[in-house]
C-alpha cells in the first residue's frame, strides 16, 4: 500500500506538472551524483535541495533524451532510494520521506474507506494504518487547494512501518538561507501545539522531539519569511528546510527566534543581537549601532555618556574580545566613542558572550563580542543606503558567480569636514574630525563540502584640535586594519571543520607642530597574526565536541617619537618593541544527557611566551620599580623567550531544565589574559597603548561562578531570567597617581597589578509581540584592592574599593510598539547609578599654586544617570515588487534633556576649590535620517 | 577640554562645563612641604603648613617644628624659624654640587618625618630668553594676540636633564604726562616736585609650576621652552619690560612630582581626565607610615638670566598696548593769576600740577592717573635696571 501511495503521489505530481516542466537531455556514465545534481538542476533551472550526505557515494549512469524534469528525475534517483518533489522552480530530494501534496487524493480515501473493502492485504494495512488516526485528517484538505509552495504541502517523515501511535520521535534537519545557503543561526524551531520548542544551532542544525502524527512546525528566525511544514511524524527522521530573506523586516526586536532558547541553551549569560534589532531602538545621531545596543543588555554598562569603554560583569574595558569575523579588533570606536566602528548596514549579528565563554575563545578575562559581518547574496545584486546628519553609508551585495561566490562591500564616511569648513566662528573651523570605516566580504562555495570567506575590514578616525594641552598634540589620527581568510570544510554529516588565518592592526599617529623646534609626530601600534583550526563534531543530538588549537603572534610597538620637521630639535626616541606568542588548545563537549539535564564542559590550555629581541630590566629587591632602583639588564635576542606563562583554563556549565520553559544553570569559569591596556583616564581615552605580559607584567586571571534561572511565559512570549554571579580576578593593571606610559620604557615602575572582585544579580524579562521589548536590572558592584609593599603602590591604605566604572544599580528598557506593519514607535529609558569618583578632602598652596588634596580613591559618586529617548520609525514601499524600499527614521535623544554629568572636577585656580561636572548631552539631540535599499 | 566642547558642538550638542555644588564630607589634615634649598648665596627657606578644608579656611602654617637636614656626611644643618611655619638657613649655608641632602622635621605634636635623599646637580647657564608673537585660546575660545617669551639653554644641560622654572618680570610704567610741581595749599604756592612720580617700576613673580625637560631632545640641548606669556593688556609691554628667568636643576622625581601636581591642576573636563589621587613626593612619615605628607624636599643647582626688551622691538602683528588711563583730553589750563580757582580746583583732589607754562603764565593741570603712577607700581628704580 505504502507503494501504491508514492506512485499515486508521483503520478499525481507528474500529471499536474509535466506540460509546465522544462525538457533536459542528459547522458552520465559513472558520474557522481552530486555533479549529477548541479548538471540537472543548470539545466533545468530549478533548485535541487538534497541532503549531500545521501548521495555523495553514489554515482550515477544513466541517460535521456528530452524528457521532461521529473521523467529524469525518476529515472536517476528512484534506483537511489530517493524520492523528489517538484515544487516550483525547486526539486526537494527526500530520502526515507516522501513529499505528498495532494491531501485531497487521501482525505478521498479516507472518506472512501467503507469501499476499501480489506480484500486485499495492502488495503487491510492501509485501513488499519487510518483507524490510527494517521492519515491526514480533514484540517490538511483545504491547504492543498491553493497549494502555493511547499508550506501547503503534506511532509511525511520517518518510516510508516516504525510507527507507534503515542510515541515520540525526533526530527532533525538544517535550516538554511534559501539561494545563499547559509546556515540560520539561532532560528526558532517549534510547534504549537504540543508546545515545544528547539532552535538551530550554529550549522542551522536543529532537532526537535514530538508526538507522533499529524502536526505543524514552525520555522521563525530573525529577518527571515516565517514559514511552516505540516508535517505527519511516522518515526525519527530528518527535514531540511530553506527560508527566505524576509525583504519588509519590521518584525520586532524581539528575539521571537530564540523562543524558549534561554531556558534550553546550556550556557549561560550568551546573547544573540542581530543587526536588525539596531532599527528599533532609538540611537543618537541616527546611527545603528549594534554595540549600543549591547549596552542595553543585563551586565553590560558604559563608562559614561559617548564613553568607549564597555565593562562587563565587573570587568575592564579591555578585558572584552571584540571580533569582526574572528579577527580581533583594539579600537571598536569612532570619535571617542560616540559611535561604534561597525557600520550596522553591513553586519549580520553579533554573539555577545559574559559568563559561559566557549572554550574555543580566549584571551580576554570578561565577555566576547562575536561579531559577522553580513553574508553576501549570491543571487541577486543588493544595495542600500543611508543618510544621517552625521554619516552617509552605502552597503553593495554583488553575486560575482551565481549561486557560489558573492562580495559585499560596505562602506562609511563623515562629512563632519565640510560642515566645519562652513561655520563661521572661526575658532570651530580651526578644529577637524573625522571617521570612515569600510567593510569587506567575499564567500566562494567551491563546492557543496568546501567554502572559503574573506574579509577584511579598515576604519580610520582623524581629528585635529588647536594645540590642547590637554593631549599636547595637534593632530591625531587612528586606524584599525584587518583581513580574515576561513575555509569551511564538512567531511561528513557529523564532522565539520575550519581553517582560519588573519591578520589584524591597531595603531596612532600624533603629530605637534605648534613650535616648530619641539614639533614630533608619535606612534603607536600593535599587529596580530593568527591561525587556528577548530573541529566539530556531531553525534545526534546528544554530543556536540568541539576542539581545536590557535596560536597568535603580537607585536607591539609602544611608541616612538621623531623630529617633524627641519626646524625640530626634538630627538628620535623608539621604546623597544615587545613581541609575544600566545598558543592554546581546547576541546569541549556539550552533552545533552537527557532532555532535563545538559552540560557543556570545556578546558582550554594557553601558552603565553614573551619573546625577544628586548632588554629587560632588573630592579633591587625592596624597594620600589624605578630608574633608581634598576641594577641591571639582560639582553634577550630575537626569538628567546623572556618569560613563559601557561595555564588551564576550564569552562564548565550545566542546564537542568524543569520543563520546556523553566531551567536553572549553573556556570564555573576561568579565563587568562596576556594583553593590557595602558590607560590612566577615567575612561578609554585614544592614546591608550597596550601592552603584552611580560617579566614584570603578571597575566591577569579570572574565576567566575555563576547560577541562573530561566522562565518562560505565555507561550515563550516573556521570558524572565535571573542569573548571579561572583568572580574573582588576580593581576588586575592599575597604576600610580599621575603615572605616564606614554614613552615610557619602564611600564613596571608605573603599573600595579592587585586583586579584584565582582558580583551582582541580573534581572531580565523579554517580551515579543506588538508591544515588544526588554527589561533589564543589573545589581553590579566591582572591586580592587592593590596592596603594595610601598607607599605609593597601595591605594587606599590596601583595602579594598570601588572600581571606576563600579555602577551599583542599572536600568535598561527598551520598548518598541507597532501601530501597524510600516509605523513603529521606540523608546530606551535608562538608568544608573553614577560612577565612583575621587573628591578632594583639602587644599593647599604649593610654590604660589592652589593645590588639592585628593583623599581615598573613588570614595564618592557622581550623581545619578537618567536618559530617556524616543524613537519614531515609518517605512515605504510595502511591496516585495518594489525596486525600492525606504524608510524615514526620527529619534530624539535625552527627550527630558537632563543634565547627566559625566565627570566631575575640581578646580582652585580661583583660590577656591570649586566643582564643576561636564555634561555631554544636556538637551534633547533630535535626528532625522533616510535609509533605502535596492 | 574646551576643544572637546566645540568639536561636540560641531555635531550640534551641547556639551560643556557647569558649576557642580557638592559637599564637603571630609577634611584631612596634612603636613605639606616646600622645600628647596639651592647652591646659590641666598638664605633657603623651608615652608611647613598644614592642608586646609575647602570651603577656604585661612593657610594654617606649622609652627614651632624642629627642622634641620642632614648631608651626606652626616652632618646637622638646623634650621631656624624666622616667620610663622618658614624655617630659613643658617647664614652663609650653601649647598654643594654633587652632595646629597635629607630634611627632618618634628613638628610641634611630636610627628617626625623624613624626606628621601636628594643630591644637588648644578644647573647649566641660561643661552638666550626671546620674545615672539603669538595667538593662543583663552578659556571661552576667543584668540589672545601678545608675546610669548621662550628660553634656550643653547649648550648641552650636561648631569642635569629637568628644570623647574620661576620667572620674575619688571616692566617700567611712564604716564604720558610728568607732573614737575606740586601745589601748597596752605601758602598757596608752587614747588619743585622732589621725587618722580612718572615713572614707576612694577614686578610681577610666577605662581605656577614651570616645568622642562631635555631628555628627549637632540643633543640634550632646551630650545624654545615657552617661560611667560604676555597679552596686550596695558603697561607691561608698552615701555620697557624685563624677564627674569630662574632656572633650578631637579631631579627626575622632583620633575615628575611636579609634573603629576601640574596635571593635577590643569586636568578636569575632559573625557580622558585622570585619575585623581593624594600625590605624595619625597616626604614619608617616620612615626606613623600610614600617614601621607605632601610636598617636596627639592635640591637644586640655580642660575639664572635676566633680559630687558623694548617693546617697540617685536615686529607686527604686535601691537604695543596703550596706556591703561585714557589721557588723550590733554590737560586742563588755569589762569596762574587766578590761584584761588587753582586752590579750589586741586582741592577737590585726584589732580597734579604738570607744570607752569611762564611764556603765557598757564598752570596746566590733569588727573593724577595720567601723572602718577605709584599707586600701582613703585617709583622706586630697581638695582638691576638697565634704561
Amino acid at each position: 500500500m505504502k507503494w501504491t501511495l508514492l506512485v499515486i503521489g508521483l503520478l499525481y505530481s507528474i500529471g499536474a506538472y509535466s506540460q509546465d516542466l522544462p525538457h533536459v537531455s542528459y547522458q552520465y556514465e559513472r558520474t557522481p551524483a552530486i555533479e549529477v545534481m548541479a548538471d540537472l538542476s543548470d539545466r533545468s533551472g530549478f533548485v535541487f535541495y538534497y541532503a549531500p550526505e545521501w548521495v555523495d557515494s553514489l554515482s550515477i549512469t544513466a541517460s535521456m533524451d528530452d524528457a521532461p524534469l521529473d521523467e529524469a528525475l525518476l529515472r536517476i534517483v528512484e534506483p537511489l532510494g530517493i524520492h523528489f518533489f517538484i515544487g516550483q522552480g525547486e526539486v526537494i530530494l527526500t530520502k526515507g520521506v516522501k513529499i505528498i501534496d495532494n491531501p485531497q487524493l487521501l482525505e478521498s480515501l479516507y472518506e472512501d474507506r467503507d469501499s476499501l473493502s480489506a480484500t486485499r492485504e495492502s488495503d487491510r494495512k492501509k485501513t488499519m494504518e487510518l483507524q490510527k488516526g494517521l492519515i491526514f485528517s480533514r484540517d490538511f484538505s483545504g491547504a492543498g487547494k491553493n497549494s502555493k509552495g511547499i508550506e501547503h504541502k503534506v511532509v511525511e517523515i520517518g518510516l510508516r512501518d516504525k510507527f507507534s501511535k503515542d510515541k515520540k520521535s525526533t526530527i532533525v534537519g538544517y535550516v538554511r538561507e534559501e539561494g545563499s545557503g547559509e546556515p540560520i543561526v539561532g532560528g526558532a524551531v517549534y510547534s504549537k501545539k504540543p508546545a515545544v520548542n528547539a532552535a538551530t544551532d550554529g550549522r542551522g542544525f536543529f532537532s526537535i522531539a514530538l508526538p507522533n502524527g499529524k502536526r505543524t512546525l514552525h520555522f521563525q528566525h530573525m529577518g527571515m519569511k516565517p514559514t511552516k511544514r505540516e508535517i505527519v511524524l511516522f518515526s525519527d527522521g530528518k527535514l531540511n528546510v530553506p527560508m527566505k530573506e524576509d525583504i519588509i523586516t519590521l518584525s520586532g526586536l524581539t528575539v521571537a527566534a530564540d523562543r524558549d532558547a534561554n531556558v534550553r541553551e546550556v550556557k549561560m549569560g550568551v546573547t544573540n543581537i542581530s543587526a536588525k534589532e539596531t532599527k528599533n531602538v532609538p540611537i543618537v545621531f541616527g546611527e545603528k549601532d549594534i554595540m549600543k545596543i549591547a549596552t542595553t543588555m543585563a551586565g553590560v554598562q558604559t563608562s559614561g555618556e559617548g564613553a568607549s569603554g564597555f565593562h562587563v560583569r565587573g570587568g575592564k574595558s579591555d578585558q572584552n574580545l571584540i571580533l569582526l569575523n574572528g579577527a580581533t579588533i583594539y579600537n571598536a570606536n569612532h570619535f571617542f566613542g560616540f559611535f561604534s566602528v561597525f557600520n550596522s548596514e553591513a553586519i549580520q549579528g553579533m554573539e555577545l558572550y559574559k559568563s559561559s565563554i566557549p572554550a574555543r575563545f580566549g584571551g580576554r578575562l570578561s565577555a566576547v563580542f562575536d561579531i559577522e559581518s553580513k553574508r553576501p547574496n549570491k543571487e541577486k545584486f543588493r544595495g542600500s543606503a543611508a543618510l544621517s546628519p552625521i554619516t552617509s553609508k552605502l552597503t553593495l551585495e554583488v553575486p560575482i558567480i551565481k549561486e557560489k561566490a558573492a562580495l559585499m562591500v560596505a562602506g562609511r564616511a563623515t562629512y563632519s569636514n565640510w560642515i566645519l569648513k562652513r561655520l563661521d566662528n572661526a575658532n570651530f573651523n580651526r578644529n577637524r574630525a573625522s571617521f570612515s570605516d569600510l567593510i569587506l566580504r567575499y564567500d566562494h562555495k567551491i563546492d557543496a563540502k568546501n567554502e572559503l570567506v574573506l574579509s577584511g575590514y579598515l576604519s580610520k578616525d582623524k581629528f585635529t584640535l588647536t594645540s590642547d594641552s590637554l593631549f599636547s598634540f595637534s593632530d591625531f589620527s587612528y586606524a584599525n586594519a584587518n583581513a580574515a581568510l576561513k575555509w569551511n570544510k564538512r567531511f561528513n554529516a557529523h564532522l565539520e571543520g575550519s581553517l582560519s588565518t588573519y591578520h589584524t592592526s591597531y595603531g596612532y599617529d600624533l603629530s605637534f607642530d605648534e613650535s616648530a623646534a619641539n614639533a614630533f609626530t608619535q606612534d603607536f601600534g600593535i599587529r596580530e597574526t593568527g591561525m587556528k583550526a577548530d573541529l566539530n563534531y556531531y553525534k545526534m543530538e546528544a554530543h556536540e565536541i568541539s576542539m581545536g588549537l590557535g596560536t597568535n603572534f603580537f607585536t607591539v610597538n609602544p611608541g616612538t617619537q621623531l623630529p617633524f620637521g627641519p626646524k625640530s630639535l626634538v630627538a628620535p626616541l623608539e621604546i623597544q618593541k615587545t613581541n609575544g606568542l600566545e598558543s592554546s588548545l581546547y576541546i569541549e563537549d556539550q552533552y545533552a544527557i537527557n532532555s532535563a539535564l545538559g552540560i557543556a564542559a570545556g578546558l582550554r590550555y594557553s601558552f603565553f611566551q614573551a619573546l625577544g629581541e628586548r632588554e629587560v630590566f632588573e630592579y633591587a629587591p625592596g624597594i620600589p620599580k624605578s630608574e633608581d632602583s634598576r641594577i641591571g639588564s639582560t639582553f634577550f635576542d630575537a626569538g628567546e623567550t623572556i618569560e613563559l606563562y601557561h595555564g588551564p583554563e576550564y569552562r564548565f556549565s550545566m542546564r537542568y531544565a524543569f520543563n520546556q520553559s523553566e531551567s536553572i544553570k549553573v556556570g564555573i569559569n576561568r579565563n587568562r589574559q596576556y594583553l593590557h591596556t595602558l590607560s590612566n583616564s577615567a575612561s578609554l581615552s585614544p592614546t591608550d597603548t597596550w601592552a603584552l605580559s611580560g617579566a614584570h607584567l603578571k597575566p591577569q586571571i579570572a574565576d567566575q561562578v555563576s547560577l541562573g534561572y530561566y522562565k518562560n511565559l505565555l507561550d515563550a512570549h516573556i521570558e524572565l531570567s535571573w542569573e548571579a554571579y561572583y568572580k574573582k580576578l588576580q593581576n588586575l593593571v592599575d597604576f600610580k597617581v599621575g603615572a605616564d606610559f606614554l614613552l615610557n620604557e619602564r611600564i613596571e615602575a608605573v603599573a600595579l597589578q592587585g586583586k579584584g572582585k565582582s558580583y551582582g544579580l541580573e534581572f531580565s524579562l523579554k517580551k515579543s509581540g506588538d508591544l515588544n521589548g526588554w527589561l533589564n536590572y543589573t545589581y553590579a558592584r566591582t572591586f580592587i584592592r592593590l596592596d603594595g609593599a610601598f607607599p605609593e603602590e597601595t591605594i587606599n591604605g590596601g583595602a579594598f574599593y570601588p572600581t571606576n566604572y563600579d555602577r551599583p544599580h542599572t536600568i535598561n528598557l527598551v520598548t518598541n510598539y507597532k501601530f501597524t506593519k510600516r509605523i513603529s514607535l521606540s523608546s530606551n529609558v535608562q538608568y544608573s547609578t553614577g560612577r565612583p569618583v575621587t573628591y578632594p578632602v583639602g587644599a593647599y598652596n604649593f610654590k604660589g599654586a592652589q593645590v588639592i588634596h585628593y583623599g581615598d580613591r573613588n570614595s564618592f559618586r557622581i550623581p545619578d544617570y537618567f536618559r530617556l529617548d524616543l524613537g519614531f520609525s515609518l517605512e515605504e514601499g510595502h511591496r516585495t515588487e518594489k525596486f525600492t524600499h525606504s524608510y524615514w527614521s526620527l529619534s530624539i535623544y535625552n527627550l527630558i534633556g537632563r543634565d547627566n554629568p559625566f565627570s566631575i572636577f575640581f578646580d582652585a585656580s580661583s583660590g577656591e576649590v570649586e566643582g564643576f561636572k561636564l555634561v555631554i548631552f544636556g538637551t534633547p539631540i533630535p535626528t532625522l535620517s533616510f535609509n533605502f535599499r535596492f | 577640554m574646551k576643544y572637546i566642547c566645540s568639536l561636540l558642538f560641531l555635531f550640534s550638542i551641547s556639551a560643556c562645563i557647569e558649576p557642580f555644588d557638592y559637599e564637603v564630607e571630609n577634611y584631612q589634615r596634612v603636613l605639606v612641604v616646600d622645600a628647596v634649598i639651592t647652591d646659590a648665596a641666598n638664605a633657603d627657606t623651608v615652608k611647613i603648613s598644614y592642608t586646609v578644608p575647602i570651603d577656604g579656611s585661612s593657610p594654617e602654617p606649622a609652627e614651632n617644628a624642629t627642622v634641620y637636614i642632614r648631608t651626606g656626611a652626616d652632618l646637622r644643618i638646623d634650621f631656624k624659624e624666622l616667620e610663622q611655619g618658614i624655617y630659613t638657613s643658617p647664614e652663609g649655608f650653601r649647598a654643594l654640587p654633587g652632595e646629597v641632602y635629607r630634611l627632618f622635621i618634628t613638628t610641634e605634636e611630636g610627628d617626625t618625618y623624613r624626606s628621601d635623599a636628594e643630591k644637588l646637580v648644578p644647573s647649566p647657564p641660561i643661552d638666550s630668553i626671546y620674545g615672539r608673537y603669538e595667538e593662543v585660546l583663552s578659556q571661552d575660545n576667543k584668540v589672545i594676540q601678545g608675546i610669548q617669551f621662550f628660553l634656550d639653554t643653547g649648550v648641552e644641560t650636561g648631569e642635569a636633564a629637568f628644570f623647574r622654572y620661576e620667572w620674575e618680570e619688571t616692566y617700567r610704567v611712564i604716564t604720558p604726562l610728568r607732573s614737575f610741581l606740586t601745589f601748597n595749599a596752605s601758602n598757596k604756592t608752587f614747588e619743585e616736585r622732589t621725587e618722580n612720580i612718572s615713572t614707576c617700576y612694577a614686578t610681577n613673580t610666577s605662581r605656577e609650576l614651570l616645568l622642562a625637560t631635555s631628555v628627549l631632545n637632540r643633543d640634550q640641548r632646551l630650545s624654545e621652552s615657552p617661560i611667560r606669556f604676555v597679552n596686550q593688556e596695558p603697561d607691561i609691554l608698552r615701555s620697557r619690560y624685563a624677564l627674569l628667568v630662574r632656572q633650578y636643576a631637579i631631579s627626575q622625581k622632583a620633575y615628575d612630582y611636579y609634573k603629576k601636581l601640574q596635571e593635577s591642576i590643569r586636568t578636569g573636563g575632559s573625557l580622558f581626565d585622570q585619575q585623581q589621587g593624594a600625590i605624595i613626593g619625597n616626604i614619608r612619615s617616620v612615626s606613623n607610615p600610614a600617614q601621607p605628607a605632601l610636598g617636596y624636599f627639592e635640591v637644586a643647582g640655580i642660575s639664572e638670566k635676566r633680559t630687558f626688551f623694548n617693546p617697540r622691538n617685536f615686529e607686527p602683528p604686535f601691537v604695543r598696548p596703550d596706556f591703561r588711563f585714557d589721557c588723550r583730553s590733554g590737560p586742563r589750563a588755569l589762569e596762574l593769576s587766578d590761584i584761588d580757582l587753582i586752590a579750589e580746583t586741586l582741592a577737590r583732589g585726584g589732580l597734579n600740577v604738570v607744570t607752569i607754562d611762564t611764556m603765557t603764565g598757564m598752570v596746566f593741570i590733569i588727573s593724577e592717573s595720567c601723572t602718577d603712577c605709584t599707586g600701582y607700581a613703585s617709583n622706586k628704580k630697581p638695582d638691576f635696571w638697565i634704561d
